[in-house]
């Protein structure tokens, strides 16, 4: 039954995974020229952020064209309308990627300072929970959202640290106030790329259950009380 | 008494375990079904799943069917249509029905809309049947197409008219429930959408429940939605019924989510 529509389906599903690895990629290049100082692999992000943006485009074509030719319904439904959701997600991580790159290449001409150790452990948390947002979509794992929002948690931590370690160093070291300000937009980037890995758990909880869950919301009112 | 069998009164039907046979061959199993008042619920399946033998079971049309015979209850306002003491035609002019493929009688258009309150000792005068004639036409959003040729016959108007003819028609003995069985099925496009407008103009006065093959329909002209399949013995059984909204996003019974993407069969 169906075939014409299930093939799409898989098709739209392959292109999301495409895109997916893509991004993943990008972020893992930007990351290893900021760990090495090191240009190329920085430049290759930002030549490739146009094959990312160009797969959000044909992943929303052929989404809207499912929509209207095929009419999915119920879970078949929710997969088409999250995945529009998911690949403008995915579609700002790679922004977020390729800003860091064009922070690394801007740090290279400034004189040499060491990175606050804030970082490397961001770089790495950052990437193990898109990893993770990522599997969890392919697998439609329910519980991805409440895992992530965990990681979350110590990312904003550590980002805070790095606005301290930002402003000591700019008071102490006033030859580096440049090269210090990148590096909290460089954890800037890194605190809103874990932000959106969330998002794609929360838009997998919702293929897989049907469910909105608000549970951020709810974590935000229970943070506040 | 469960506290569902007590709160009757926020539906207009309420069906309770309901079998129906034609002769020794049951056709609906156990089906208990609350129909909300002035909301739409559409009844979906796949052929010979007893949605339509259900609908006719609302207002009694099964009883002129030879050897056809319903067990349990259909309750409006707390009264069992199934009870000795109920005139079927009573029930008939309360809930009324349009059926599937427009049948205006070989009258005018005036009188194909006078013929039910005549026929149901109509004491007005001729203006006032003027005026309920000129109601329903409106109501049933005709009058604009018909109003100069009320004498023409109503076999003359197109497809999707004579079915608006319809409604009109039932709308014109009063009833309370309007049913329609697949209303739209040998309408055009244009003609379904405006049936289905009007459907929701008349949610706010009546009671509508509605059979339709078109899934599409259900999702897009209903309140609440009621997913029929055929058991193993080949009776239809109510698999699922809820807001139509959930039915169709996040539905409950793999079984009803098999149907609504396609994957039945």
């Amino acid at each position: 039954m169906r075939e014409r529509f299930l093939h799409a389906l898989a098709e739209l599903e392959g292109q999301i995974r495409d895109m997916g690895n893509r991004v993943a990629l990008a972020v893992r290049d930007a990351l290893w020229s900021l760990e090495r100082n090191e240009p190329i692999f920085a430049r290759q992000v930002i030549a490739n952020d146009n094959v990312i943006d160009e797969l959000r485009y044909q992943i929303e074509t052929n989404a809207l064209s499912v929509i209207t030719r095929q009419q999915p319904m119920a879970r078949d439904l929710r997969v088409v309308s999250m995945f529009l959701e998911l690949a403008s997600e995915l579609e700002r991580i790679g922004d977020y990627a390729e800003g860091i790159a064009e922070l690394v290449i801007r740090c290279i001409e400034l004189p040499q300072l060491a990175q606050p150790p804030q970082i490397k452990t961001m770089a790495l948390k950052a990437q193990a929970m898109l990893r993770d947002a990522l599997d969890a979509l392919h697998n439609r794992d329910p519980q991805a959202a409440e895992r992530l929002e965990l990681s979350d948690d110590e990312i904003d931590g550590l980002y805070r640290e790095t606005l301290a370690w930002t402003f000591a160093t700019m008071r102490s070291q006033p030859d580096h106030v440049e090269r210090a300000m990148y590096y909290l937009w460089i954890a800037h980037n890194l605190e809103r790329i874990a932000d959106r890995t969330i998002n794609i758990g929360e838009r997998t909880s919702f293929i897989a259950t049907g469910i909105i869950d608000k549970h951020r919301l709810r974590k935000e009112e229970a943070d506040k009380a | 008494m469960t506290e569902k069998q007590t709160d009757t009164a926020q539906y207009t039907l309420v069906v309770r375990n309901m079998n129906v046979y034609y002769g020794a061959f049951r056709a609906i199993n156990n089906v208990s079904l609350n129909i909300e008042r002035n909301k739409i619920t559409a009844l979906i399946g796949p052929s010979g799943c007893g949605k339509s033998t259900v609908l006719r079971s609302l207002n009694r049309m099964n009883d002129l069917v030879n050897g056809a015979r319903v067990e349990g209850e259909v309750l409006f306002h707390e009264q069992n249509l199934y009870a000795n003491d109920v005139d079927a035609v009573e029930v008939r002019r309360r809930i009324g029905m349009v059926f599937q493929k427009p049948n205006p009688f070989p009258k005018s258009i005036y009188d194909n809309i006078a013929f039910g309150p005549r026929i149901n000792g109509w004491k007005g005068t001729k203006s006032e049947m003027d005026d309920l004639v000129e109601r329903c036409l409106r109501q049933a959003a005709l009058w604009d197409d018909v109003k100069d040729k009320l004498k023409e016959s109503g076999l003359a108007l197109s497809g999707g008219q004579q079915q608006r003819l319809c409604i009109a028609r039932a709308l014109a003995v009063e009833p309370e429930v309007i049913l329609m069985d697949e209303p739209c099925s040998a309408l055009d496009p244009i003609s379904t959408l405006k049936i289905e407008e009007l459907m929701m103009e008349l949610r706010q006065r009546y009671t509508i429940a509605i059979v339709t093959h078109n899934m599409q329909q259900a999702a897009r002209a209903s309140d609440y939605t009621a997913f029929f399949l055929m058991n193993d013995q080949r009776a239809g059984e109510l698999v699922e019924y809820g807001p139509t909204g959930d039915l169709f996003t996040n539905p409950k019974d793999k079984r009803t989510e098999d149907y609504i993407t396609g994957r039945f069969g």
